[in-house]
């Protein structure tokens, strides 16, 4: 039903609708803008990124081939927006503070409550201390929902490598959640 | 047959392409078996999902409603600037590489348009030509030519020039142009060299005056001489 749904979305855009426009993004807004959020590590450089992401989107939308999952295609365009991002922004000399970090829910969720702040705060500076091809794999994995074929394409890794980088990222997750008894 | 640890071995390399179900219908199969055997392998498979669950269960970071809407509108906006100039583009394509009735009414349209510009260029004009200045057969008479024979050739060629009967000639404005840049560079010569003539002349003029002056004080002296003795 969503694809099918998605699929006339796409379709409307095609033709220029931009309510449909909308309607599209906003279906992968959340977890888009949280990819970006833990990729970058930065609120105003996944900002930046989403923007232009959108941007890229809309121009590029003629484009995407129906073959493809658009969620796929979506998050390989925010993975190229990101890394120019990340690249201008590590030139400009920039660093990341974790201070810096806004967090924005937009509902409440039972299991955050109990998880507490701590294992929120925990997880998102191991993601963030991960070596940077672990975290791309681990985040595109886990927000893009993209298959591990997809990434390594993406990243013009091998799948081996892919599926390296993905088993060492999960493993320091795993052992953090150990330690606080959380699985 | 591969021992147990092996096997473990091996689909903790596997697992991952096992949870994304990426693997054929025959391996599934196998280490769907193996998992419902293995205890080792079937509690790495829950934990990892476990830990990706605990993961996911995480608050996701969101936009603000508002600032989503300024950025949607901004990437719209900036499409459709290029959008226009897109369906241009387009519209030329269309126009040029459409149907066959377009095509050739472009093609019509765009001969007699190269038609037009190649007749006006070229108009024809029928436009008084002086004739080609030719150079003079060399003279039997070269070995002293005198300036002033020179020059009166010279002002002759011009005034012949002007004097010949008009030469119907076709010719593009800029030749006509050219041509009557030459013949003026040509008068202007000409009246530069009669300027240094006549220098010379009152040269020569001044030369003989001195001649007949020292001659003529040659004789007073000689005269005086005479007259002495």
């Amino acid at each position: 039903m969503e694809r099918i749904l998605e699929s006339l979305l796409i379709e409307k855009c095609r033709k220029g609708e931009h309510s449909a426009f909308r309607d599209l993004v906003k279906i992968y807004r959340r977890q888009l803008f949280s990819y970006l959020m833990r990729l970058t590590g930065d609120r105003m450089q996944a900002e930046d990124a989403f923007q232009e992401t959108l941007i890229k989107v809309w121009k590029a939308i003629g484009k995407y081939d129906h073959k493809d999952r658009f969620s796929s295609w979506l998050f390989s365009i925010a993975h190229n927006a990101a890394m120019d991002s990340i690249r201008k922004n590590k030139l400009r000399g920039s660093l990341f503070h974790s201070d810096d970090i806004e967090v924005h829910t937009s509902e409440s969720n039972p299991y955050s409550d109990v998880v507490g702040q701590e294992l929120r705060e925990i997880l998102d500076s191991i993601i963030d201390n991960l070596p940077e091809k672990q975290k791309q794999v681990f985040l595109l994995r886990e927000h893009g929902e993209m298959s591990f074929k997809e990434i390594s394409e993406l990243t013009g890794e091998p799948l081996n490598t892919v599926l390296g980088h993905m088993h060492y990222a999960v493993e320091k997750i795993k052992r953090v959640l150990r330690k606080k008894n959380a699985i | 047959m591969q021992s147990k640890a092996l096997v473990c071995e091996e689909f903790e390399k596997k697992m991952w392409l096992f949870m994304d179900s990426s693997l054929n219908k025959e391996e599934m199969l196998y280490w769907e078996s193996h998992l419902r055997e293995c205890r080792l392998c079937s509690g790495l498979l829950l934990e990892t999902k476990e830990a990706l669950s605990v993961y996911e269960s995480l608050p996701f970071e969101d936009l603000e409603e508002e600032t989503f809407t300024k950025m949607v509108n901004k990437a719209v906006k900036k499409k459709r600037a290029g959008f226009i100039l897109g369906r241009f583009l387009e519209a030329v394509y269309e126009f040029l590489f459409g149907n066959y009735f377009r095509k050739f009414a472009f093609g019509g349209a765009a001969f007699m348009a190269l038609a037009a510009l190649l007749l006006f260029i070229s108009r024809p004009g029928e436009r008084e030509f002086p004739p080609v200045m030719k150079k003079s057969p060399p003279s039997e008479n070269r070995s002293t030519p005198s300036m002033s024979t020179n020059i009166a050739e010279m002002k002759a060629t011009v005034k012949a020039t002007k004097k010949t009967a008009p030469v119907k000639a076709t010719r593009y404005e800029w030749q006509d142009k050219a041509t009557a840049y030459n013949i003026k560079r040509v008068g202007t010569s000409l009246e530069n060299i009669r300027i240094k003539e006549d220098k010379l002349r009152a040269i020569d003029e001044w030369t003989l005056q001195a001649i007949a002056l020292r001659r003529k004080m040659q004789l007073l002296q000689t005269d005086l001489e005479k007259s002495e003795m």
